[in-house]
């Protein structure tokens, strides 16, 4: 029997489908299961959780705050603590940090924010294709980027608030954290704009909590998933490769994010 | 250098402040208002002794008020917006963040227009209403509105933002 991974669908998700898809195109059985489902979401013992994208209750009061504190939440950080793998993309990765589970050096407070998007002379919504690089502590800890090795990998970002910020006092210990960075298209670090799409701290796509099965990401591997993803103009191997293969039905450089999971979860049986 | 500030909301029932009350009631209830009110609260830092062409201004931008769809306030520090309840206790909390480019982006609209604007900082006001004779409604607001866990409050998040009172 393949494993089972709960996908929970907030009123304002749209995400969900797509995330599930994903999931099952890795040999996961990939469930959507509703919010206030609770029973039927704790009762069927999933093996792990996707938080999909989407605008949570239309991102009132601040994205993913109010999200975060419904009752399904409460599975959601109690399976988080016993050490089941958790995925938060873009809006559920706004959940996961107003949760507290992420970074979660202690569950349940709120230890860093994702804000709103700085970029010079831009406000609002940004939607473009951006480079990650996965370092060498993510790829050994976090199932999600076990696949992913030091490839840059292209993936699409779509959000108005998605840059990480942490207290001063945290940022030295946020950086053995931040696993999932932005880099450029030949994969140095990002500093600034338009390789660092949001400003985030840390240059962090994706924070992950210090025991490595939770993950924060803002970036949508689910919408990278086939080679025909890709659009042909991207600079870097998967641009070229997309150039020569056309709309071959591939796996994108997205799908290596889910493969980890499945790797995962086939060790843990 | 004068600041002025100027308190936005809606003609009609604002869905955002109907959320985070409903959520409040739910998560927080010993801190919870009878009544949650919701405004866009932008302080305008002018050049000194041009504090009247505020209302010039904001006439120019629909973005920060359309008067189809919003009332609008213009205030001195702590003066609260008129029309609330006067059966309730109301305290104030105003959530700004640290940095964010709507703010920036305004102060350079702003004055390349020629307006006497040195700096726009934009936030939200949150208005609690309490019963009357409840104690410490300043307490308890920011008490709801400060979100250390995802247990305590629900406004701020304190990390990226501020929470002070405005009373």
């Amino acid at each position: 029997m393949k494993p089972l991974v709960a996908v929970v669908r907030f009123p304002g998700s749209n995400c969900e489908q797509e995330t599930a898809l994903a999931l099952e195109s890795c040999g996961i059985r990939g469930r959507v299961y509703n919010w206030n489902d609770v029973g039927s979401a704790a009762g069927q013992g999933c093996s792990g959780w996707v938080l999909p994208g989407g605008f949570s209750f239309q991102d009132r009061v601040r994205a993913g705050a109010v999200a975060a504190r419904e009752r399904i939440m409460d599975i959601v950080f109690g399976d988080a603590l016993k050490g089941k793998p958790v995925l938060g993309i873009c809006n559920g990765a706004q959940i996961l940090v107003e949760s507290g589970l992420v970074p979660g050096w202690t569950p349940g407070c709120i230890e860093a924010s994702l804000a709103g998007n700085l970029a010079p002379g831009r406000t609002g919504y940004l939607s473009r294709w951006v480079f990650l690089r996965a370092d060498s502590s993510g790829v050994e800890r976090c199932p999600w980027l076990s696949c992913l090795g030091g490839e840059t990998v292209p993936v699409p970002i779509a959000h108005a608030e998605g840059r990480f910020v942490f207290r001063d006092s945290d940022l030295d210990r946020a950086e053995s954290l931040a696993v999932l960075k932005y880099v450029s298209p030949d994969g140095t670090p990002a500093d600034c704009w338009p390789d660092n799409p949001n400003g985030s701290a840390l240059a962090a796509a994706g924070v992950m909590n210090p025991r490595g099965n939770v993950l924060a990401m803002m970036p949508h591997p689910e919408r990278a998933l086939n080679l025909f993803h890709v659009p042909p103009n991207l600079p870097g191997p998967w641009g070229h490769l997309r150039r020569k293969l056309g709309t071959d039905p591939g796996p994108g450089p997205g799908a290596a994010f889910f493969k980890g999971l499945a790797r995962y979860l086939e060790v843990q049986r | 250098m004068t600041n002025v500030f100027l308190a936005v909301r809606l003609k009609s029932p604002d869905p955002e402040a109907a959320t985070a009350l409903c959520t409040l009631q739910r998560v927080l209830p010993t801190c919870a208002p009878e009544e949650l009110w919701r405004y866009d609260f932008w302080e305008f830092s002018m050049k000194s002794g041009n504090s009247g062409c505020v209302e010039e201004m904001i006439g120019h931008f629909t973005d920060i008020v359309n008067p189809n769809k919003h009332f609008r306030f213009i205030l001195s520090k702590g003066q609260h917006p008129s029309g609330e309840s006067q059966s309730l206790s109301w305290a104030g909390v105003l959530v700004r963040d640290h940095r964010d480019s709507r703010s920036d982006n305004w102060s350079v609209v702003l004055a390349r227009r020629g307006f006497p604007v040195e700096k726009v900082r934009w936030g939200v006001l949150w208005r609690f209403g309490f019963a009357e004779g409840t104690q410490d409604p300043v307490g308890l607001a920011m008490k709801a509105a400060l979100s250390e866990t995802r247990e305590l409050g629900l406004l701020a998040n304190p990390v990226s933002q501020e929470a002070l009172p405005w009373n």
